[in-house]
């Protein structure tokens, strides 16, 4: 009797591991994804996904060994521009030969960054990066006499006017005000104006607009109109919520950021949600790009089907990525979404503006051509001599060399001139 | 000795089985793991591939070559440099001079070179004109101008930690057995200096990061509004305040430790020695240098060697302090954080951070022999062995 009831029990257990649903692994380095798969479960209720958030500064270390070994690997992982390159010939990436059709209205650029060189999509993103410059009415209003975006661009359209702009607010607030928060967000803007990127073939490549960026930057730095924060840190949020202040109490009103469309629903909205309405944007200096999240399926995934129908969700399904477009103003990767709600769109945060419509069209000018594998880890040793160059610590040879010596010592196989 | 027999003897096996679950896992989780390493500090492997070759000492010592070759034709030049890439793998350029075109060649490893002599042969270019246009690069660990960067600083930081580590910690704990002071402190004031052992790491780098942030941390905002200073201190931009923030946590967090272990060899020492040095009318200082101190030496010994070969070792503050890379301009890269770097960030370099393991095991092995020669006890040795069979 008891044996009976044992194989029972054990048939049962055997039974139910086969009809439970698999659980989907989807491996992110930001907690958007965590939002995004909520959309996805509302409209596949019967899928189980885990979702495992990995920080960004530490996500290619965890990713890496696990595609190497394949011991404990995601179905589903994002990878950012920074990096996206460095693995879609790799080989862990799904092929999405199936999804070309529904992928017809995705943005080009978008799928050129994540084709291999034999002409096979890789990966799908929900969204185009085009960037801007963020600023604060009440400041503009204040110091300049007016908050309309058409005048504000028209006193920043070229880098040295954006200079001088920056010396009019000092002037005007008595050094209370300055133009930027950080010179990180100056990064961004210049590489993506380069010519080459940081490699091409073996040859690794310093663009003189990055030579540019540090004369910049350090002429920024010396007229003091930039806040002296790091991006991401406590002090740069603080200029955000307008309660920046220096080291000896004084406030800091920071006027602008520079940030992409990203930035809107994921920096500035959750981290200053008391500003809302005394925002509005302009393209900013330089037409500029910035990251970019691409999703892709794992090739050896036990779940591949399942995969990859959460990317083909995720990169092109149009109810979502309006729906998506419309809660949090993400510029979709998809042209006819896009085109459909560009129209109409009001943005409540930047104080009524139609900031739709201008990113659709700044899209259209992104050239993605220059993002490489390398770039995370070689911009990171770049801001690292930026810094000492700004602060004075090395002349701009010595900043450079020493970039130089560093990226060879990182990767002895490249040729560094 | 006689053999034991009996009861004895079946007992004496015993201690074989006790050993053996440790020695296992020591043999799977620890030695293991380390021979590999070892192993592939001899083999090329890195980046997302797993295959590898062997390639001998090259993590070591490598001649890596580029190569001049001048008098091409255009077109010629341009041909050999999109061969040498699609073919080898190898980067090359082609640029103009007075007399035709000179072809660069980059990076050429010398098991390469055989290969790259056939592919120019084809162009006319006999062995001896690429020999007269080599120009070798020293390579290899030997010559890692970052590896021995990386190594000074470990000695810089550990020796900014350790001296004060070893004086406080040994006046602390004299004070707290002086047999005459008595202080009744001792069991509030020992586990006190002793937390900050416990505390874990990652977060007292945050805090460290965070009281020390510019321009507008706690720190800079007290010197400012205390009216000491006018401007910012830009601490982690500075190679000596950050070296010496770290040091000043490892002591920290060390000295208690260091304490106990001292206590306990003070406490190992007879009080007879000391009471008849009062009868003989010896001082405080005359006690503690020729009675304290040379007891303690086996104690200072330990301490020692253990101490540097942690401080060779030293990785989580130097990594989380910053920005993990070890800046400011690489101040605090020690080699551990270098050999991090180089295994699990950027171009994953597995081979070479296991050639560097081992140098940085070599180095502290020889290191930890000196100071055993230089420290040992050298009185057992002179004594004379008594005569007689041992029981």
């Amino acid at each position: 009797m008891k044996k009976m009831i044992a194989v029972v029990l054990a048939a049962l257990c055997a039974a139910s591991v086969f009809a439970a649903p698999r659980k989907l692994v989807v491996w992110s380095f930001t907690d958007e994804m965590g939002k995004m798969i909520e959309y996805y479960k509302k409209a596949n209720p019967e899928v189980q996904i885990e979702f495992v958030l990995v920080p960004n500064d530490v996500y290619q270390s965890k990713l890496k060994p696990v595609l190497q070994s394949g011991q404990g690997t995601p179905d589903v992982f994002t990878l950012e521009a920074a990096y996206v390159k460095g693995y879609v010939e790799s080989g862990f990436m799904a092929d999405l030969k199936s999804l070309s059709k529904s992928a017809a209205n995705t943005m080009q650029y978008t799928k050129d960054v994540v084709t291999d060189e034999k002409g096979v999509l890789r990966a799908l993103s929900w969204q185009g990066t085009p960037g801007a410059y963020f600023y604060r009415r009440s400041i503009a209003k204040k110091y300049l006499g007016t908050d309309d975006p058409v005048k504000i661009q028209a006193m920043l359209n070229t880098p040295e006017k954006f200079v001088e702009l920056g010396k009019t607010l000092k002037a005007k607030s008595n050094g209370q005000a300055v133009l930027i928060s950080s010179l990180g967000d100056l990064f961004q803007v210049y590489k993506s104006g380069r010519k080459d990127g940081w490699v091409k073939g073996k040859r690794f490549i310093v663009d003189p607009l990055m030579v540019k960026l540090l004369e910049q930057a350090k002429s920024f730095r010396d007229l003091g109109i930039d806040g002296r924060q790091q991006q991401w840190a406590e002090g740069w949020f603080a200029g955000m919520k307008g309660q920046l202040k220096d080291e000896s109490g004084k406030p800091v009103e920071v006027f602008g950021y520079l940030l992409p469309t990203w930035g809107l629903h994921y920096v500035l909205k959750p981290n200053a949600p008391d500003t809302s309405g005394d925002w509005a944007m302009v393209q900013g200096p330089i037409p500029y790009f910035w990251g970019g999240t691409w999703v892709a399926a794992y090739d050896k995934s036990p779940n591949k089907a399942e995969a990859l129908k959460f990317v083909e969700f995720m990169g092109t399904n149009e109810k979502f990525l309006e729906e998506w477009a419309k809660d949090t103003g993400d510029l979709v990767s998809n042209t006819k979404v896009v085109d459909k709600i560009k129209g109409s769109y009001s943005e409540a945060f930047l104080g009524g503006q139609n900031h739709y419509a201008a990113f659709a069209e700044m899209a259209k000018s992104i050239n993605a051509k220059i993002l490489t594998g390398y770039d995370q880890d070689v911009e990171t040793i770049f801001q690292e001599q930026m810094e000492n160059y700004i602060t004075g610590k090395k002349s701009l040879e010595a900043a450079i060399a020493d970039f130089k010596a560093a990226v060879k010592n990182q990767y002895p196989d490249l040729t560094v001139r | 000795m006689r053999r034991k027999k009996g009861i004895a003897a079946r007992y004496d096996r015993y201690g074989y089985f006790f050993i053996a679950p440790f020695a296992l896992i020591f043999l799977m989780l620890q030695l293991f793991p380390i021979l590999y390493t070892l192993f592939l500090g001899f083999t090329d492997y890195k980046g997302l591939s797993t295959n590898f070759s062997m390639v001998g000492l090259e993590n070591f010592y490598s001649v890596v070559n580029d190569v001049s070759i001048p008098g091409f034709a255009e077109d010629d030049a341009w041909a050999v440099v999109d061969q040498l890439y699609d073919e080898l793998r190898i980067d090359a350029d082609a640029e103009e001079g007075d007399e035709g075109f000179t072809l660069l060649i980059f990076n050429v490893k010398k098991r390469n070179l055989a290969a790259v002599e056939t592919l120019l042969a084809d162009y006319d270019i006999d062995a001896e004109t690429i020999k007269a246009g080599l120009n070798p690069i020293k390579g290899g660990l030997l010559y890692d101008t970052f590896f021995w960067k990386a190594f000074r600083n470990n000695w810089i930081i550990w020796s900014m930690n350790f001296v004060p580590q070893i004086v406080i910690a040994l006046l602390i704990a004299v004070l707290f057995t002086d047999l005459r002071l008595k202080l009744k402190a001792g069991s509030l004031l020992k586990p006190l200096f002793y937390l900050p052992n416990v505390l874990n790491t990652a977060s007292v780098a945050v805090l460290f990061a965070t009281l020390f942030y510019w321009p507008v941390g706690p720190i800079n905002q007290f010197l400012s509004q205390s009216h000491l200073l006018s401007e910012s201190i830009n601490f982690y931009r500075s190679a000596g305040w950050t070296r010496g923030i770290v040091a000043f946590i490892q002591f920290w967090m060390w000295y208690g430790s260091t304490m106990i272990i001292f206590i306990a060899g003070i406490s190992g020492i007879s009080p007879s020695l000391y009471e008849a040095a009062y009868v003989d009318g010896a001082n405080f200082k005359q006690m503690f240098f020729r009675i304290t101190l040379p007891l303690l030496k086996p104690v200072a010994l330990y301490i020692m060697v253990t101490s540097m070969i942690g401080g060779m070792q030293m990785f989580d503050i130097p990594y989380l302090l910053t920005n993990r890379r070890g800046d400011p301009d690489g101040s605090i890269m020690t080699t551990p954080v270098y050999i991090y770097i180089q295994a699990f960030t950027n171009a994953n370099n597995y081979s070479y951070a296991s050639a560097v393991s081992f140098g940085l095991f070599l180095l502290t092995l020889l290191l930890s022999i000196f100071v055993f020669a230089l420290l040992r006890d050298t009185s057992e040795i002179k004594t004379v062995k008594p005569r007689g069979k041992m029981l």
